[in-house]
């Protein structure tokens, strides 16, 4: 079909308005903050309703037309970019809150929701209710966030953010609308068990088998005391020491960290970033929660306890510091204190608009040489040794990323940018973590390395249910 | 005020990380073109990019899409209070400059915009009126004209308010106000030249350095001490985009900040109370881009019988009206629906009385108001003051 005729349909599906081929608007979803390379695609659509969704993916497979689904294109791995063109079906408009159930504790969104509007919701009108929020600027999808298997806040107790999925609602490539979980069955969103866990076709699939219309997140009630901290261990080692060892007390809702380089960009330093002689390595946080003072005193008291071991076997670390008075002392670092955050320490550092990953999930026994490591790879080729790690899912796994803000000006940096995040990509690889929100160079190395059989089932499953693979193809290698 | 080649090393400090697009305490839209359109250019980050991708090459004046972008933006300035990164008290620079160069590439403005600026040229204010009928509403109010007596304060009436006639209020109003006061002041009448932030806002430079020039040696010769403007957009322009053109020796002051004073002062005198429940719309020329949020608010407290109420987004994080920038000429439509929105933000506050400071919100807001049938009443500050102060 001619593209004019394609425009012509498409606007007759979402309303004439609701399309776009202007070359700015192409311009502007080419791209994204990354190194990775920009493609345009012939049409931005933006639906209002799941039956729009369905009537384009109808379309776009009569027509053999790729489709790739964006909210706000700030995924850090390049993965809106339509590497084949096509239609970008832009799902911000489909930003209802369509339910919080207090009572079953889940709220039903549709994919442009933000963690901000979420929390907002839920601060202004349901009060007892949270949800988990990423350390992220505060209008990134909540619905993106867990089908790409995101980390929050909450993630130490409940896991990655796909994790707290209880249902979904799903236009299929062919157009077909599929109810997944509960809903599927009872028409209530509360729970994926105790069903064929279909969830898992749609999670991590970077918006390859389906667009998700509706999601339902748990909800978690607000704790009536919330105690947090910062500790800051002067080795990596430590650190990781000591976070695998708190998360195993299993009293904290959250035990993150950051190296030293965050604390320095947050206070304004740019260009060469160096480590002080007698500086701590890393920024810890934890947080804790109760429902009484006694509760929070227990609790407190297990932390310390365990501090306390740690410093009579000789490891060197300062804290812990409470929050709230560094708070009072330090604004500044309510954005790492507070989520979501703005982030602006981080992305502001090259002063050019260029910020990059490589984030990955692993073994926590493992976590000290890949760091090591990854730092130095990093200071290799120029950049500072910015990483996080968080322990997710009672310790059982654990996040690494390693961050770099980049000059995008400058084609020299971006090159080297590549070769850097190739080697860390590599590195982490061997080391046993995987790397999460993959750019599609980052998949296919996952891939080369993959079980044939997984990689055959993982065929299989995209062949079935996109046989024409128009769903943002390119991207996990297909 | 920027020129283009100073923008590039802000533009590329945009990661495109969206937090302009909503408001950071309360989470509610702050773009006016981005709630409209949704699709990414129309954001500031969208803006941004596009400055960017011009800059860089990848786009031109030219290519479709470019210049609506740029000109779907009443440059309210939110996304300046959102955005956390160190380019954002530039965003409306940023605008500003793109545009100018649109205009110098023969890409802007938009066609609807050209009589505008046709009449600024031909009789020094947008609205193709003779310079005579800017004097019209002040006959018979014995108000100095200071092109010819002396005078300490100069009333820089405005077009919008001296040329509406749906806002004579608020000159005469305004001048009640001073003379209940006693203070000494006069207009210019017909010798008023048009501030000329129309031609700032879409981009003509020439045309607005051509009048801002002949405004300052204006101002400056009069030997006044101070300036006071009804309107919003003059008040920005006069004070903090003049200086950019040339210094303006006599202080600037919007209204609400000089009879604030006279408040204080204890210079005006209320002689009944309006039991009222009244909300505040800061225009974000005198609010987020002027710095002023406190004096009229202070002004409504103190009023006898009004009970002030906020909106959800207020100061910094106000709501456009939707009108600025050349939106209201170029997308009437838009703009009256945009103000539907902070209409609907203002009766949720239970008020039945909407005031504002400025006559291009007013003229936004009253058009909003009937379109929607709303029970609100539109007020500008010193309509509604003025009114406590007669028998």
């Amino acid at each position: 079909m001619e593209k004019e005729n394609i425009k012509k349909r498409l606007e007759e599906i979402a309303g004439k308005e609701w399309v776009r081929d202007d070359a700015a608007t192409l311009f502007l979803y080419s791209r994204d903050m990354t190194e990775n390379e920009p493609h345009a695609p012939d049409w931005v659509v933006m639906p209002e309703k799941p039956e729009q969704v369905q009537a384009v993916m109808r379309l776009a497979n009569e027509t053999l037309t790729p489709v790739t689904p964006y909210v706000s294109g700030a995924n850090v791995g390049g993965l809106t970019i339509p590497v084949r063109g096509g239609i970008i079906l832009d799902l911000k408009r489909m930003n209802r809150i369509l339910e919080i159930n207090e009572s079953d504790m889940y709220a039903l969104l549709e994919p442009g929701v933000t963690f901000g509007h979420l929390r907002a919701e839920l601060d202004r009108n349901h009060p007892k209710a949270i949800y988990t929020y990423p350390m992220a600027p505060p209008f990134t999808s909540v619905t993106c966030n867990a089908l790409l298997d995101g980390l929050c806040n909450l993630s130490h107790p409940h896991g990655a953010t796909s994790d707290w999925i209880s249902s979904l609602e799903v236009v299929l490539p062919s157009g077909e609308l599929a109810r997944i979980g509960s809903a599927a069955i009872t028409g209530r969103w509360v729970s994926r068990v105790p069903l064929p866990d279909l969830a898992g076709l749609f999670i991590g699939w970077q918006g390859l088998t389906g667009i998700v219309t509706k999601i339902a997140v748990q909800l978690c009630p607000k704790p009536a005391f919330l105690k947090r901290a910062f500790i800051l261990p002067y080795s990596y080692s430590t650190a990781y020491e000591m976070m695998r060892e708190l998360s195993w007390t299993r009293v904290l809702d959250d035990i993150a960290g950051l190296s030293w380089v965050a604390g320095k960009m947050m206070y304004g330093r740019h260009g060469p970033i160096t480590r002080d002689p007698g500086e701590p390595g890393f920024i810890l946080f934890i947080e804790y929660s109760a429902n009484t003072r006694a509760e929070l005193w227990s609790k407190t008291m297990i932390v310390n306890s365990l501090l306390k071991d740690f410093e009579k076997k000789g490891k060197t670390f300062e804290g812990p510091l409470d929050i709230n008075a560094i708070l009072r002392l330090f604004p500044e670092y309510t954005k790492l204190a507070n989520f979501p955050t703005t982030l602006d320490f981080l992305l502001d550092y090259a002063e050019s608009g260029g910020f990059t990953w490589v984030g990955s999930y692993g073994p926590t026994s493992n976590w000290t040489r890949p760091t090591e490591k990854g730092a130095a790879i990093m200071e290799k080729y120029g950049f500072p040794p910015l990483f996080n790690c968080r322990s997710m899912k009672g310790g059982h796994y654990g996040a690494l990323r390693f961050l770099i803000p980049f000059d995008r000006r400058d084609p020299e940096v971006t090159k080297k940018l590549r070769a850097c995040l190739e080697e860390i990509c590599d590195l982490l690889l061997d080391e046993g973590f995987i790397p999460y929100k993959a750019p599609n160079w980052a998949a296919k190395k996952i891939i080369s390395r993959a079980d044939p059989g997984w990689v055959n089932l993982l065929k299989a499953v995209k062949k079935t249910l996109d046989p024409n693979g128009i769903l943002n193809p390119g991207h996990w290698g297909f | 005020m920027m020129e283009f080649d100073d923008i590039r090393s802000w533009v590329v400090r945009c990661v495109r990380c969206g937090t302009c697009k909503f408001t950071n305490e309360t989470y509610l839209p702050s773009c006016p073109a981005g709630e409209r359109f949704r699709f990414e250019p129309f954001y500031a980050s969208g803006k941004n990019f596009i400055a960017r991708g011009i800059i860089e090459g990848a786009l031109k004046f030219s290519d479709p899409g470019v210049v609506d972008a740029i000109y779907s933006c009443p440059t309210c300035g939110n996304c300046q209070t959102q955005c956390p990164l160190p380019h954002h008290e530039h965003l409306v620079d940023i605008y500003e400059a793109l545009r100018a160069r649109a205009v110098e590439e023969g890409a802007g403005p938009l066609p609807s915009h050209k009589p505008l600026l046709a009449s600024l040229r031909q009789y020094e204010n947008p609205w193709m009126q003779p310079r005579a009928s800017k004097a019209r509403w002040a006959k018979e109010l014995g108000i100095k004209d200071v092109s010819r007596e002396k005078a300490r304060v100069l009333y820089f009436v405005g077009c919008t308010a001296a040329l509406d006639p749906t806002l004579r209020n608020i000159p005469t109003a305004t001048a009640s106000l001073l003379q209940s006061a006693g203070v000494d002041f006069g207009i210019l009448g017909e010798a008023e030249i048009c501030c000329a932030s129309t031609a700032l806002r879409v981009g003509d430079r020439i045309l607005f350095r051509s009048l801002a020039e002949r405004n300052i040696e204006l101002l400056n010769r009069l030997k006044i001490e101070t300036i006071i403007t009804s309107c919003a957009g003059c008040y920005k322009t006069l004070k903090h985009d003049y200086p950019a053109v040339g210094k303006i020796r006599p202080q600037i002051l919007h209204s609400s900040e000089f009879i604030y004073r006279l408040l204080l002062g204890g210079k005006l005198k209320f002689k009944k109370e309006a039991t009222r429940v009244a909300t505040y719309h800061d225009p974000c020329h005198l609010g987020r881009l002027g710095g002023v949020f406190d004096p009229p608010r202070r002004i409504l407290r103190a009023l006898p019988g009004i009970t002030f109420r906020e909106m959800d987004r207020i100061r910094e994080n106000a709501y456009c009206c939707g009108a600025g920038g050349g939106v209201r000429t170029a997308f009437p439509d838009w703009a009256t629906d945009n103000v539907g929105l902070r209409i609907e933000e203002a009766e949720k506050t239970g008020a039945n009385l909407l005031v504002s400071t400025c006559p291009f919100c007013a003229q936004n807001f009253m058009t909003g108001i009937e379109k929607k049938g709303s029970s609100l009443e539109y007020i500008d500050l010193v309509d509604l003051l003025s009114s406590l102060l007669r028998e």
